[in-house]
């Protein structure tokens, strides 16, 4: 029994709880970071100014919903569902190290807290003014923070998925959010260090050269610079990996039956998180330089294609199982919010691999632009054409996000979320992501509106802004935030205020242990994947 | 009293501690921010300096003899961390304890030597960008040690304790390796900073 009062939470070292506070807490955020997101699209809907913010703030505002997006809601999120959901998986009774969990959740909560006090202070990249920019150095302090401590729990997780298996249970054989949650892990341990250590620096440099006059690093306009690798591709593929890993849990439940090649299936969610290791590339994402230079850029084009490919190989498997079926599946909700994720992220690889190839054979002497009758531009990862993809690759997060909740809410609230609703939420993400994209996907197209917070000089460059493009853009985002206000209303109703239908035992048959919810009668852990463990089997293909 | 051993079936294989998994998980974490130190100052010496320039300020002179001693040091704490572990499997507290005490007073010493070093340089953040990396990376070296100092007090009240043979020698090993990922981080550290400058 849970101990209700301040002390039993902050006490706790029930993995159960500590995952539910990580979740529960990115959803909040969630909401937040959506009707931001909003506010920073609307804003440049007008032809000849800002609506909501000025210049400066506005670049902030950008600046925050991507560090929020995946540090306050992607990851964090995840973390929480595999400090739930792993132990339950791998037959473990607890996490490796609770009390760590525990510190992790606080720190991440506090740390969340004081970034978002930065920006409030006029902080963050872009922010503060020469001799009063305490609020880019404590952005700096309260990011490196918020990721150390994600760090911390991704250390627990992925130590109670190496060394707390039932016996017999493989790493080869684990269920395939539980292989997702692993491959994540390593991935992300070696490439948030250096975001740490690139934040130290930019910290020391900002906070101290000032003195003398010099930001040798850029000062707040080089915090962006040097930080805004870990928001492209292919590091962005790398928080993408549970999301995938959600995917194959549901996807083959859905079609009852396993996966196609499911060695291969699993080769490529690793792939994924092994390409994703962009910290390394980083040097190639700035201004100047082309993605084919020397050796920098055989290896970034490399992991670029080598995390998109294997993105696709993971989807085509799994809609290739889906075709399989005899039958249409259900259209439950997390059915639908798994196809969605799948869908969009196919569209995002897609879209990311056309403006690659554009920027390459631009490189190579073709200007395409040019055949095409358009108006000479920048290449277009340095357009909005980039912000799309951002756009569409945290979408499918966000059904992935939707997806997880509807299919473990049975498990981790005992309660179902509601059906109308959730596939309300998920037809509101998925098209509010698309079109969302598909806006500034073409603004940077046709006109090389330029991205990122670069933007915010928009109106004092770009005499015709394509506001028409940006409009487009901004509904979607609208679209969007109300299916993340779908959502939030929906956890909140359903499942923290119990009016949500009570849950059977395993309600979507998936046979995999952590429907077991007593703990205390475990299967017999032969496998983790799905339907492998089916007692009535009889549609199941082997 | 018979001297006949007792033929005990073979146990089966058990799953690796998970002090000692997460401290590896650590320190592979600990590799990539020293790499992405270390990495991020050699490529902004190649942007700002052209190849073979001394990029280091005039100002600074670099005590290399103390330098070069940290290194030296460094590795005689690996070497007789690795001396305790073994008398820790053979449940040999007096040496365990011993070798522990070496260590721990090898890496103050180490500890020492750096922070020296620094005064020496008289290092002042913020007057160049050289000043600002070598501040940054070597505060995380210091960081670290005292990390891997607090690490091997912990095991070594494990010792004091009793908690020896392979259990308690697979949990000094964790803190011996941590200590073997600072004394590699250092040694990179120095040979990019010191060495090629």
């Amino acid at each position: 029994m849970e101990d209700p009062s301040l002390l039993g939470l902050v006490n706790t070292n029930d993995h159960r709880r500590i995952g539910r506070m990580f979740m529960v807490s990115a959803l909040g955020f969630f909401a937040a970071t959506a009707v931001l997101s909003a506010l920073v699209s609307l804003d440049l809907t007008s032809s000849d100014d800002f609506v909501v913010f000025d210049a400066d703030s506005w670049a902030q505002a950008f600046a925050l919903t991507r560090d929020a997006s995946i540090f306050l809601v992607l990851l964090p999120f995840f973390v929480g569902l595999a400090m739930y959901v792993v132990p339950a998986q791998i037959g473990a009774k607890t996490l490796a190290f609770p009390r760590a969990a525990l510190a992790s959740f606080f720190t991440w909560k506090f740390a969340s807290l004081v970034l978002i006090g930065a920006y409030l202070v006029n902080g963050g990249p872009y922010g503060g003014v020469r001799g009063d920019a305490e609020g880019v150095d404590l952005h700096l302090i309260a990011l490196g923070t918020t990721v150390a401590a994600l760090l911390l729990g991704v250390v627990v997780v992925v130590t109670t998925i190496f060394s707390m298996r039932a016996p017999g249970l493989n790493l080869s054989d684990v269920a395939p959010f539980t292989w997702a949650s692993f491959v994540t892990g390593v991935g992300l341990l070696l490439t948030l260090p250096v975001l740490i250590a690139m934040t130290s620096f930019l910290y020391i440099d900002h906070r101290y050269s000032e003195r003398f006059d010099a930001d040798f690093l850029g000062g707040n306009v080089g915090v962006w610079d040097h930080i805004e690798w870990v928001y492209r591709a292919p590091t962005l593929y790398l928080f993408l990996v549970p999301v995938l890993g959600v995917m194959a849990e549901i996807l083959p439940v859905a079609a009852r039956r396993r996966v196609l090649l499911p060695a291969i299936s699993a080769m490529a969610v690793g792939g994924v998180a092994m390409f994703g290791l962009g910290a390394w590339t980083q040097l190639n994402g700035v201004e100047g330089s082309t993605i084919t230079d020397g050796w920098q850029g055989i290896v970034y084009l490399g992991m670029f294609s080598g995390a998109k490919l294997a993105v696709l190989v993971v989807i085509a498997l799994h809609l290739a199982t889906l075709g399989l079926n005899r039958t249409v599946p259900p259209t439950t909700a997390p059915f639908l919010g798994a196809l969605g994720a799948a869908i969009l992220l196919a569209i995002g690889v897609v879209h990311g691999g056309l403006g690659a190839g554009l920027d390459w054979l631009e490189s190579v002497g073709w200007d395409w632009r040019d055949t095409l009758g358009l108006d000479p531009a920048a290449a277009l990862r340095l357009t909005t054409w980039n912000d799309a993809q951002f756009l569409l690759t945290v979408g499918a997060g966000a059904l992935g996000i939707a997806a997880a909740m509807n299919w473990w809410a049975p498990l981790v609230f005992g309660r179902h979320m509601n059906p109308a609703l959730s596939r309300l939420t998920v037809l509101a993400l998925l098209g509010g992501a698309f079109i969302g994209g598909l806006g500034p996907a073409l603004a940077g197209l046709l006109t090389g509106q330029p991205g990122g917070p670069a933007t915010n000089s928009i109106y004092d460059f770009i005499a015709d802004p394509s506001t028409a493009l940006n409009t487009i853009g901004a509904v979607g985002v609208v679209i969007f935030a109300a299916g993340v206000a779908l959502l939030a209303l929906d956890v909140i109703v359903s499942l923290l205020l119990g009016k949500g239908a009570e849950a059977d035992d395993d309600p979507w048959g998936g046979f995999t242990a952590e429907w077991d919810t007593t703990h205390e009668d475990l299967p017999a852990l032969t496998s983790g994947t799905p339907l492998l463990d089916a007692r009535d089997a009889e549609e199941v293909s082997v | 009293m018979s001297d006949a051993t007792i033929a005990l079936p073979p146990g089966g294989r058990t799953a690796p501690r998970s002090q000692f998994v997460a401290t590896g998980l650590v320190i592979v974490a600990g590799m990539s921010l020293m790499a992405g130190l270390i990495g991020f100052y050699m490529s902004r010496r190649h942007a700002v300096a052209a190849p073979g320039q001394n990029w280091v300020p005039d100002d600074v002179v670099m005590p290399n003899a103390p330098l070069v001693m940290t290194v030296i040091t460094a590795l005689m704490a690996s070497v007789i961390g690795h001396w305790c572990v073994w008398a820790a499997k053979r449940r040999e507290q007096g040496h365990t304890l011993l070798a522990l005490g070496g260590t721990i007073l090898l890496v103050v010493a180490f500890l020492n030597m750096v922070i020296f070093s620094m005064n020496e340089m008289d290092i002042a953040i913020g007057t160049s960008e050289w000043h600002n990396l070598v501040f940054t990376i070597t505060g995380y070296v210091i960081a670290l040690t005292i990390i891997s100092i607090v690490y091997l007090m912990l095991m070594g009240l494990r010792a004091v304790g009793g908690d020896l043979g392979d259990e308690g020698a697979a949990l000094i090993n964790g803190a011996v390796w941590f200590w073997d990922f600072v004394f590699i981080a250092w040694c990179a550290a120095w040979y990019a900073i010191y060495v090629v400058k």
